[in-house]
């Protein structure tokens, strides 16, 4: 593992070289595209000219033109999900294309186009039909007409998201007379649907925000200026999927560039006996206080003198280095917000631990690209965030020795959910040295009550009903404060896990993230036989190996197997003990903090 | 004790009764109205537990169809298998809360188990539930729940708390619950048109003496969704429920979106019930 690391530091610069040659190829095909493109949009010119002549002079009525057939058509292939799933990507992608540059470029008002594609998106059917959830726009400020253009371009020019050399790259002949990109893209580009970035999609989150589609705002801008703040996602989910794809499988490469962050802009350098603040919000999720409990448990072992502060206990103290939890929780919640300017938190880590496409990860984008440094708690995430422009370095929240909560718990604690647990299961545990087939449940599955989750659990009830399992499925529309009824604390999900033997892991929603808190902190170290669907890797962990994975509907039968074969048992025991020992070694938090902070005992 | 209903049972005849009357273990109640076609596979699930002793009282509440002779059938071929079985029938068509109320009431043992003659039970629901209770004070078990179909899902995954029963029922009436504790609150109220929603009630009616009900953190039971066909009606229906579940139970707060979305999933208006 630690040679694997070495190699894979050394090869980030012929690995973004290889990267920026696909780029250019990219770039050159969609060149040709856009050629071809012209073509057909000067054929269809003449035919819409014709249709703008026809206008003028009957005087059609708007109601029917909004209802004409082709404008529905035009509005219909804004997003791939629109285009019929039998056709490949590629094809669905230049398709698309086509009828984009068509659409922005058909001479109508894009008043009317607009207003077409919102009738569309409105109906319920429709969107039933092809499979767009779209956001509640509800929920959101309307956005602000006819801003100044001044600050428009200010804006633009500060994001990380708009790149110049790609964005002039790109737009080289449609220039014009502008000079600055910035001002070509504010003025002219975003309204053409041109992106202002490899790492921003103008249709994509016209589509995933249609009120500011049809107010005409200038897309990055609303997203930077107004958007991130209301939690709007400013990433399709299909996006960060695609940018993730060639990590899925090599997390080697992924942690080539999140293990080594940005090398100008090296994070703080703490030896022992130095101050550390750990901020997290008293407001939010309870789990973010374990991940606070569990880093400063680390770093005190590692010899600094680390402290958790939550925002109601905020004073300025003297301290060589400050991380703040769950930044999308703290800066909004409570006291929060009136923190969120203070100088003190100016040069802060941030720690990241929401996914791109979600409302949670754009809430703390503004502070993420403010921040000096960003840890992330997720390996995929982490390369992402750097190829965005954010310094972001992979901190995976590992082993801590004698770290008495996620520790033997000797008994189960009392809580309603435990509630029907009985003796002995309650009072005694079985020693670790034990079989699995000593522990007495058999599956442990705790997360949120997702509609894929709910469903799959309800397709292999059958299953489910047979043996002893432990399956605490929580609403989670409602905020998880402890002492809540329903919440199972790290404590007591410690304890069930080390009485079970398989831990189970099915995803929320179709994106395969390797849930690392659960799987490692409640599977890995409890020597629990982790059992996941197919999920994204982590280095030094394999599948088959270390854990077992399958597509969701093969899970049960996996599990079957896993319980009742002898074989099967014995590949769990197999798994689970060198998923222990690989877990202590790669991860032990210690370790990782010694080397990225540089810590010297 | 607030709330003090009387138990209202009905009046029946015992049409098959096979073994002992036992007060040991455990006693499973099933309303039959009307289910000549789905009955037999309920009590083949009933049959099926992995726990014993087991007794079971069928109550058929008057069905217009075949329903009683079906059920008998059943009992002359496989009644053998319980340590006591049942079959009453009402005099008249009373309802499913008197139907319920009527088999608890003839139940011999502590516990009882309501199972709708529309559901199923996994093999080893009794014996967990039961297992449950044993070492608790909850005043009843209930497991999770699968739904099968007009839809599919999951029910009763969250624990008990009276701040969620509040706004609304989200357990169903599938439970194994102490048959003192039905007792104490006069057992299932029985309304006046239109019936509904007496299992929240119950519930309620618990929450109010600060008993509790036992999550079971497993897959125990199947739920039959039906898909509705006559909404307005219900809705009418609904309506007249909710008001009279808040003037029984003052402390409720119902959300109106909540009813909806619970509406969908339990069912609260009971198909096929006559009323009295």
């Amino acid at each position: 593992m630690g040679k694997q690391q070495i190699q894979g530091l050394s090869s980030p610069e012929v690995e973004r070289d290889n990267r920026i040659d696909k780029l250019r190829r990219d770039a050159n095909r969609r060149d040709r595209q856009i050629k071809e493109l012209n073509r057909i949009v000067r054929e269809r010119k003449v035919v819409t000219s014709k249709l703008e002549r026809l206008l003028a002079e009957h005087d059609v009525d708007l109601e029917a033109l909004r209802n004409s057939k082709s404008l529905r058509a035009a509005a219909l292939f804004q997003t791939p999900q629109r285009l019929p799933r039998w056709l490949n990507q590629k094809t669905r992608v230049v398709i698309q294309r086509l009828i984009r540059r068509f659409y922005y470029r058909v001479p109508l008002p894009l008043a009317l186009k607009t207003r077409a594609k919102d009738i569309l998106f409105r109906s319920a059917v429709v969107r039933r039909w092809l499979g767009i959830g779209i956001a509640k726009t509800l929920d959101f400020a309307p956005p602000p007409r006819n801003p100044d253009l001044q600050e428009q371009i200010d804006w633009v020019r500060r994001s990380i998201l708009f790149d110049s050399d790609w964005y002039l790259q790109k737009r080289r002949k449609s220039m014009g007379a502008y000079q600055d990109p910035v001002e070509h893209y504010v003025m002219e580009g975003a309204l053409q649907g041109f992106d202002p970035g490899p790492f921003f999609n103008t249709e994509d989150y016209l589509s995933l925000h249609p009120d500011v589609a049809k107010a005409k705002s200038n897309p990055l801008f609303h997203f930077v200026r107004y958007g991130a703040r209301e939690g709007r996602s400013g990433w399709a989910l299909e996006r960060v999927l695609e940018w993730q794809r060639p990590f899925m499988d090599d997390p080697e490469a992924a942690n080539a560039i999140a293990r080594s962050g940005h090398k100008n802009n090296p994070l703080p350098r703490l030896k022992a006996g130095d101050a550390l603040s750990i901020f997290c919000s008293s407001k939010g999720n309870f789990f973010f206080h374990q991940f606070s409990d569990l880093l400063c448990s680390a770093f005190k072992q590692a010899g600094v003198v680390a402290h958790a502060w939550s925002e109601e206990n905020f004073e300025r103290r003297d301290d060589q280095a400050k991380i703040i939890i769950a930044p999308h929780e703290f800066f909004y919640l409570g006291a929060g917000p009136a923190l969120a300017g203070d100088a003190y938190f100016a040069d802060a880590m941030l720690f990241n631990t929401e996914q791109l496409q979600t409302p949670w990860f754009a809430r703390a984008f503004e502070y993420l690209s403010r921040a000096p440094w960003i840890l992330d708690i997720n390996l995929q995430s982490a390369a992402i965030l750097n190829q965005l422009g954010l310094a972001t370095w992979y901190l995976p929240l590992g082993y801590v020795e004698g770290y008495a909560p996620l520790g033997q718990q000797k008994k189960l604690p009392t809580a309603p959910a435990l509630e029907s647990m009985r003796a002995p299961l309650t009072q005694t545990l079985p020693p670790r040295r034990a079989l699995l087939a000593e522990r007495l449940i058999d599956v442990l599955f705790i997360g949120a009550l997702s509609p894929r989750r709910e469903a799959f659990f309800a397709r292999h009830a059958a299953f489910f009903a047979n043996g002893r399992h432990f399956l605490h499925l929580t609403d989670l529309s409602k905020p998880l404060l402890q002492g809540r009824e329903s919440v199972v604390d790290p404590e007591a999900f410690a304890a069930l896990a080390q009485r079970s033997k398989i831990l189970l892991n099915a995803h929320q929603g179709i994106a395969p993230y390797f849930e690392w808190q659960r799987m490692a902190l409640y599977g890995f170290w409890q020597k629990t036989c982790v059992v996941t669907e197919t999920a994204t890797r982590i280095p030094g962990f394999i599948p088959g190996t270390h854990y077992f994975e399958a597509d969701l509907d093969r899970l049960p039968a996996l599990m079957e197997w896993l319980l009742r074969d002898p074989q099967g048992q014995n590949a769990a025991e197999t798994a689970r003990e060198i998923a222990f020992q690989a877990f202590k070694k790669h991860y032990s938090l210690i370790a990782v903090l010694r080397e990225l902070f540089g810590i010297t005992p | 004790m607030k709330n003090a209903d009387k138990v209202i049972a009905g009046e029946f005849d015992a049409i098959r009764e096979t073994g002992q009357r036992v007060n040991k273990g455990v006693t499973v109640v099933v309303p039959l109205y009307n289910y000549q076609e789905i009955i037999c596979e309920t009590l083949d699930s009933v049959l099926a537990q992995s726990f014993r002793p087991l007794s079971l009282i069928v109550i058929d509440d008057c069905s217009a169809d075949n329903s009683l002779n079906t059920a008998q059938a059943w009992f002359r071929a496989k009644a053998e298998g319980f340590a006591w079985a049942a079959l009453l029938k009402h005099r008249r068509n009373c309802g499913l809360s008197t139907s319920r109320n009527t088999g608890f009431a003839t139940a011999a043992t502590d516990l009882v188990f309501a199972l709708d003659a529309d559901n199923h039970l996994y093999p080893q629901a009794i014996e967990l539930c039961a297992a449950g209770l044993a070492h608790s004070d909850a005043a009843f078990a209930y497991p999770i729940l699968e739904v099968f179909g007009a839809k599919r899902g999951l029910m009763g995954t969250e624990v008990w708390s009276k701040e969620r029963l509040k706004r609304g029922n989200y357990i169903d009436a599938m439970a194994l619950i102490r048959k003192a504790r039905w007792q104490q609150v006069g057992g299932y109220f029985v309304a006046e048109n239109p019936q509904g929603w007496e299992d929240f009630d119950l519930w309620c009616k618990f929450a109010e003496q600060d008993w509790h009900g036992l999550r079971i953190p497993q897959i125990l039971g199947r739920y039959r969704a039906k898909k509705f066909s006559m909404m307005r009606e219900t809705d009418k229906k609904i309506d007249i429920v909710i008001s009279r579940t808040e003037r029984r139970h003052p402390w409720l707060r119902l959300d109106p979106i909540n009813i909806a979305h619970d509406n969908e999933r339990l069912i609260t208006i009971r198909k096929g019930f006559g009323e009295c």
